[in-house]
């Protein structure tokens, strides 16, 4: 299991939002804090997601998310300790 | 001025929308009365999810993205099944909703349904059009994105108020530079990593899998297999991705698959993977195929690596390209290997179960014999769909695909009565070749209503119903796994399928013989007629092999009766 953290720049709508976290949930990740802050002239949502799971699953939600055209980048950093 | 909805289908014919399958209603009327004028065929549909599944024969054969269109609430919701079949299939779809009007919507107005929250998990993009501004720049979103990266579903949902309000009229729109999504190059590095893996392994074999039909990469994954002479198997999305009768393509791999292929994988030291999830259907427990064997993963879908397999390299983009660049490194550095006496053992493997199969089928009907059969007396183009079920496996053992792309099956989500609305989508996209539904009678009667659009249309599907009066699956399972406590699998002989067929406008033959099977077939496909044949085929029969679930590919269980042990050591009778 590793604990880690995904930035995201997404699209500013709820559906989007949702599946992020639908795809957190069929990655069988839990999720520690979120936090969604509008960027921009308001078009965009940053994201700021800490969430734990196993460390082939924490990829796969990273390159899963470039799959959908809600999401402009996604970058994951594991965190230690 | 324009209304909305008239620029949008003059969209859809600028980009090649050809018809659409659907059913029309209160919220989606105005497109309805846009098509009115139009030169897009609509097929009037009997049921939505009958029309999702035809957009997906109809993409998987024009290889574009297919429209389906419902109402709003249970129009749309009716779609749902056959876009999660799309989703599990990587089919390009393209839903198109009517939804209530901007102001009742969040009211639970009549007919409202969240239709956009319902599929969002199983498409690619989903999304209600609240300005009539973007109607129309939001279909060229959503119908390209369907087609482009890994072919997917994707849903537009349209209030009726938008689809008619007056809007400029629209020039010469581009998909918004995130629905772009183009296949990133191939990595020189991991193209050279792959290669020397390749030239390395003593027994590869090429996994070939969904990815390759529409990535349209057969010939470099025949190209390949023959500079390297290692046998080609293939996941079920993927059993027309190579002609079956090319000497190096063995068949199906996976649970139901063939034994030969299931063979070569155990005896591989490394396994190319190409366009395929690796999904527990095909390759069994993955920590059994990671042991032993390295992996080369090939997809355009970089989460797809690790997902389920480790591979000890992955290339990420368009199988094509990838597995051009790949040729043509090895090419350069190694020499053509040599013919592998293991090619022919396998074979040998394969032909022992065809022989002790037909063998043993002389006197009565049994399934997979008529398979064979008919398979002998089709055109090599004809296109196949089948249902869900025991004779969906049949049809994956016997069947021996000789054209890309021309095998249609619900592979990911396993949906009974696939297989008949498939047909009908295949027919439209391809209305001089033989199109074949084998079904069974289990899954026709889910969606047998199709009929009637195959009889309106006359767009000539032929179907045989492997009618065993049972969930004949079902059935095995709880036979092997359930002591034999048959529990509601069993159809009583009230039902008659040729008088129900004939209700429909399609004629409807029982028939009883091998015979009589050519006959009636040869005469349809000659005469391009449809027609619905019924063959009585027995509830005790068993598919086999079968690799139990949970087990690795080696625990492959033969028909009773036949012994190979001579030919491999590790496979056992059932
Ligand atoms: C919509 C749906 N419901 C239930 C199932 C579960 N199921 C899988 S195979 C099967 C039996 C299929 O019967 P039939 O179509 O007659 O084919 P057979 O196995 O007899 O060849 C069932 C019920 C399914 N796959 N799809």
């Amino acid at each position: 299991m590793v604990r880690f953290l995904v930035y995201i720049l997404l699209s500013n709508n709820p559906d989007a939002i949702a599946k992020v976290m639908l795809l957190v949930k069929q990655g069988r990740l839990t999720l520690d804090g979120a936090t969604f802050t509008t960027t921009g002239d308001g078009s965009r949502l940053s994201a700021i997601l800490t969430i734990n799971g196993p460390s082939n699953k924490a990829e796969w939600f990273t390159k899963k998310l470039k799959n959908f055209p809600y999401f402009y980048q996604a970058y994951m950093l594991p965190l230690t300790g | 001025m324009v209304r909305a909805v008239d620029a949008l289908i003059k969209q859809m014919t600028k980009m090649g929308v050809e018809c659409i399958f659907g059913i029309p209603g209160g919220a989606n009327m105005p497109f309805y009365d846009a098509l009115y004028d139009s030169d897009i065929r609509s097929y009037l549909m009997r049921h939505e999810q009958q029309a999702a599944h035809a957009a997906e024969g109809y993409a998987h054969v024009a290889r574009k993205t297919a429209v389906c269109s419902g109402t709003s609430g249970p129009g749309a919701t009716n779609l749902i099944t056959g876009l999660v079949d799309a989703w599990m299939d990587s089919v390009p779809v393209l839903a198109i909703t009517g939804q209530v009007v901007r102001a009742f919507m969040g009211t639970d107005a009549f007919q409202e349904a969240d239709i956009v929250g319902m599929v969002l998990p199983h498409t690619k993009y989903a999304v209600t059009v609240m300005d009539s501004r973007r109607l129309v720049q939001e279909f060229v979103n959503a119908y390209t994105v369907a087609m482009m990266g890994r072919p997917g579903p994707t849903l537009l949902d349209i209030p009726r108020d938008v689809m008619q309000e007056e809007i400029d009229g629209v020039e010469d729109i581009k998909p918004e530079p995130i629905f772009v999504q183009t296949p990133p190059e191939p990595d020189v590095h991991s193209v050279m990593e792959a290669a020397k893996l390749i030239i390395d392994a003593e027994k590869p074999v090429i996994l070939s899998g969904g990815g390759v039909i529409f990535s349209g990469a057969t010939n470099e994954v025949l190209e390949l297999a023959e500079f390297i002479n290692a046998p080609i198997v293939t996941t079920t999305p993927g059993k027309s991705s190579v002609p079956e009768d090319h000497p190096l393509v063995l068949g199906v791999v996976g649970m139901h698959g063939r034994v030969e292929s299931d063979m070569a994988i155990v005896d591989s030291d490394l396994v190319i993977c190409v366009g395929t999830r690796l999904s527990d259907r095909a390759i069994g427990p993955p920590t059994e195929f990671e042991k032993n064997r390295k992996v080369i993963h090939i997809d355009i879908d970089a989460s797809e690596f690790g997902k389920n397999v480790k591979p000890t390299v992955s290339l990420s983009g368009d199988a094509k390209q990838i597995l051009r660049d790949l040729i043509d490194y090895i090419k350069h550095i190694a020499a053509k290997k040599p013919k592998s006496p293991l090619i022919n053992r396998l074979r040998e493997i394969g032909e022992a179960y065809d022989e002790f199969m037909l063998e043993q089928a002389t006197s009565k009907i049994t399934s997979w014999r008529a398979i064979w059969l008919l398979n002998k007396i089709l055109p090599p183009d004809t296109v196949i769909t089948t249902g869900v079920g025991q004779h969906q496996m049949w049809a994956q053992l016997f069947w021996k695909c000789k054209t890309p792309g021309s095998f249609i099956s619900s592979s990911g989500l396993g949906t009974m009565g696939f297989g008949l609305p498939a047909a009908f989508g295949a027919k439209a996209a391809a209305p001089d070749r033989p199109v074949v539904n084998l079904d069974g009678d289990g899954s026709f009667l889910m969606t047998c209503q199709t009929l009637a659009c195959i009889s309106d249309y006359n767009l000539p599907v032929i179907t045989v119903i492997f009618d065993n009066r049972s969930l004949g699956m079902v059935r095995q399972w709880q036979n092997m796994f359930y002591k034999q406590r048959y529990k509601d699998v069993e159809y009583t002989d009230r039902t008659d399928l040729v008088k129900l067929s004939e209700a429909f406008g399609v004629e409807g033959v029982r028939v009883e013989s091998y015979e009589e099977l050519e006959k009636v077939v040869k005469q349809a496909v000659r005469e391009n007629t449809a027609v619905t044949i019924d063959l009585p085929v027995g509830k005790e029969e068993m598919v086999f092999p079968m690799v139990p679930p949970g087990k690795w590919l080696s625990e492959v269980k033969l028909p009773p009766g036949l012994e190979l042990y001579g030919k491999v050591s590790s496979v056992h009778p059932a």
